[in-house]
């Protein structure tokens, strides 16, 4: 059970479903003689969003309460030092990787898509996963050229060239 | 006699040399595009259909057919190997199919899907051969009220992919209708939810927003999770047990013919077509825990329904000139393209053609079945390299494959943006099956709804004088209500029994 976390996601919920209920009826509900409007199917799917996020945070109140007057062996044991330590050296890595897609997909229409995200896998072996330089530069060059030759020479997808236009040929 | 003369006919066409070949490059080149991420069945027969232009009418279907028939494998593919579906209609693939590789059962699980896909193919061939202007006309039975009644039906499916909670799954559903709301307006053509930034007026894409949920999310899932150890088996692990071809021949069976009805309603898809035989399969399994956690029945149930969806939408396609799916919409432009009118006279006057396309449909499943059988060993030995190797791989082609699907960088912020959101919603077991299931049924509908507004003038009570949307939506209540009744029934019973 992650409480805190259940709470947030039911917040979200009940958030988004009131933002589209209320910018819904906007739009206009129910036009002549009754008749569907472009709201009608934003508005109730809102509600439905704001109501079944309140019963996740009802369910996970209750579970809450329920877990404080019956307690088990997982509410009670707590994590070790070393576990802390790999959860936080994991996390770390997705946000690394988070940080990598955002920076790639902001460059790849200026340093060109194949590059861009060659780069990327390269970044990813290399910092993240740690591995042997030359060999990530491999791997990096490998996927690039593969994509290149399937996507862009066979299938005739035009990618973003940006700065290495010369270099592959646009 | 005339059937049987046809289909000598047919089959003659079928098996002359050069179809043949053709048959086997449009199979192995569409199973190629099937796996990589985004490039549907749709996406590889438009692409590939310059390429046919030289070729005979019936040549060039028949291997564009091929190339239909291979990116479905193609797509079960990857969704079983590495949870990256590369159409929707192998969205359902991924939910029992990754578990069952990540259990090392890699390759029992290509296998029945290879085989689910061939069995079911061949009796809705049969049934697509012998019986389409009969279920073309049934069609024809299907208007808005009744193709929303079914939708209804497709959403009481939520309920098998909700996971431990059903509240949560209910939540993603209707947040997937929400996110199908955004865009223009299918009534009006107004804009909705936009505020002004053009590139949403195109709605969300589904692809993009499948690729983020399941490959994205699941590679960041994967890495916070730890050290993921490459999975070897052996070679006996890989092939198919008989217990699991006896644990699966009747879900084949069930869901095929399920999914060869729904693709045969135009509109309806191979997507629907898979959530339903998935639901279907799970109803009736004697194994029902173990569906979501990589139960064989789950692969071998969306692959048949999808299979079987895709010899459906031929009906209508072949005998009415209305596309039963996106990629027969391609199909049948390539028809126009090379002079052909599909439609009620297309039987009587290019027999040679049609009789030689559905028999090509035989050799093609045949083709891809002994094509991919021998390789599944191959294909899941991609798992024995370490995940650290493999997932920035994903990565790169799922955020090339986002691009290609519209050719415009829109389509990698979508992944990006719903790679965050389904990690988030792994982490906190929100699950994404629903979310999926809402977004590919939401748009069909709010269309469909708004149609049988407008047909009764704005009285929805017109359901009530649509004997089959009726019938659809009392299974919908018995679906939906049945387990309680059930239940309530037994406690009666039980109370009753007690006081006797």
């Amino acid at each position: 059970m992650k409480p805190r976390g259940d709470y947030v996601g039911a917040l979200i919920l009940v958030a988004i479903g009131a933002a589209f209920s209320t910018l819904s009826v906007d739009y206009g509900i129910l036009g002549e003689e009754a008749r569907i409007s472009p709201g009608f199917v934003p508005f109730i799917v809102g509600l439905l969003l704001v109501v079944f996020g309140a019963m996740i945070g009802w369910e996970t109140w209750r579970s809450r309460v329920h877990a404080t007057i019956n307690p088990t062996e997982d509410d009670t044991e707590s994590e070790s030092n070393t576990d802390k330590g790999a959860r936080y050296s994991t996390t770390k890595s997705v946000a690394l990787i988070f940080g990598l897609l955002l920076i790639a997909t902001i460059l790849a229409p200026i340093l060109g898509f194949l590059l861009t995200f060659s780069i990327l896998v390269f970044a990813i072996l290399a910092g993240v996963e740690q591995e042997r330089l030359w060999f990530s530069l491999i791997i990096s060059l490998s996927i690039g050229l593969l994509a290149w030759l399937i996507f862009y020479q066979f299938m005739g997808i035009r990618l973003p060239l940006g700065i290495s236009a010369p270099l592959i040929g646009g | 006699m005339d059937f049987f003369a046809h289909l000598v006919t047919g089959f003659g066409t079928a098996l002359s040399p050069m179809n043949l070949l053709y048959c086997f490059i449009g199979v192995l080149l569409g199973t190629v595009i099937g796996l990589l991420p985004g490039l549907g069945s749709a996406t590889g027969v438009a692409l590939l259909l310059p390429l046919t232009l030289n070729l005979s009418p019936t040549t060039a279907l028949i291997m564009l057919a091929g190339i239909y028939y291979g990116a479905q494998y193609g797509a079960t593919i990857t969704s079983i190997l590495i949870a990256t579906p590369g159409d929707s209609a192998s969205v359902v693939t991924a939910i029992d199919g990754y578990p069952m590789a990540r259990q090392g059962r890699a390759g029992p699980a290509l296998a029945i899907g290879a085989v689910s896909s061939f069995v079911s193919g061949i009796i809705s061939l049969i049934l697509l051969m012998a019986l389409a202007p009969v279920f073309a006309s049934l069609a024809l039975h299907f208007g808005a009220p009744e193709i929303c009644a079914l939708i209804v039906l497709g959403f009481t499916s939520i309920v098998g992919f909700s996971g431990t909670s059903r509240t949560k799954g209910l939540a993603m559903a209707a947040l997937g209708v929400a996110i199908t709301t955004i865009g223009l307006d299918p009534q009006s053509g107004n804009a909705r939810f936009t505020f002004g930034f053009i590139n949403l007026f195109g709605g969300i894409g589904f692809l993009p927003v499948v690729i983020g949920l399941f490959a994205v999310a699941e590679v960041l899932h994967q890495v916070r999770s730890g050290k993921v150890e490459p999975i070897r088996t052996h070679f006996r692990d890989m092939i198919l047990k008989r217990e699991d071809w006896r644990r699966c021949r009747t879900t084949i069976c069930g869901s095929g013919l399920l999914g060869f009805f729904i693709g045969v309603l135009p509109g309806a898809g191979a997507t629907l077509a898979s959530f339903l035989g998935y639901d279907l399969a799970r109803h009736f399994s004697k194994h029902k825990d173990e569906f979501g956690k990589g139960a064989i029945e789950g692969v071998a149930a969306s692959e048949a329904a999808n299979s079987a969806a895709v010899n459906g939408a031929f009906v209508p396609t072949l005998t009415l000139g209305i596309p039963g799916s996106g990629t027969t919409a391609v199909l049948l432009g390539a028809f126009i393209v090379f002079g052909i009118q599909p439609g009620p006279l297309l039987f009587t006057n290019e027999p040679d053609l049609v009789w030689g396309l559905m028999c090509s449909f035989f050799i093609g499943s045949a083709i891809l079945l002994l094509l991919n059988l021998p390789l599944v060993p191959v294909f899941a030995s991609l798992l024995r390299f370490r995940y650290a190797l493999i997932y920035p791989c994903i990565l790169f082609l799922s955020f090339i494959g986002a691009y290609a699907i519209e050719n415009r960088m829109w389509g990698v912020w979508l992944t990006l943006a719903f790679g965050i959101i389904g990690y988030f919603m792994k982490r906190y077991d929100y699950p994404t099956a629903p979310l999926i299931l809402g977004i590919v049924l939401g748009g069909m509908f709010e269309k469909t709804l708004i149609q049988t507004s407008s047909m009764g003038g704005g009285d929805l009570t017109i359901f009530l004088n649509r004997p089959i949307a009726m019938v659809l939506f009392a299974l919908a209540a018995l679906i939906l209500y049945g387990p309680y009744l059930a239940k309530i029934y037994s406690k009666i019973r039980r109370a009753s029994a007690r006081k006797a």
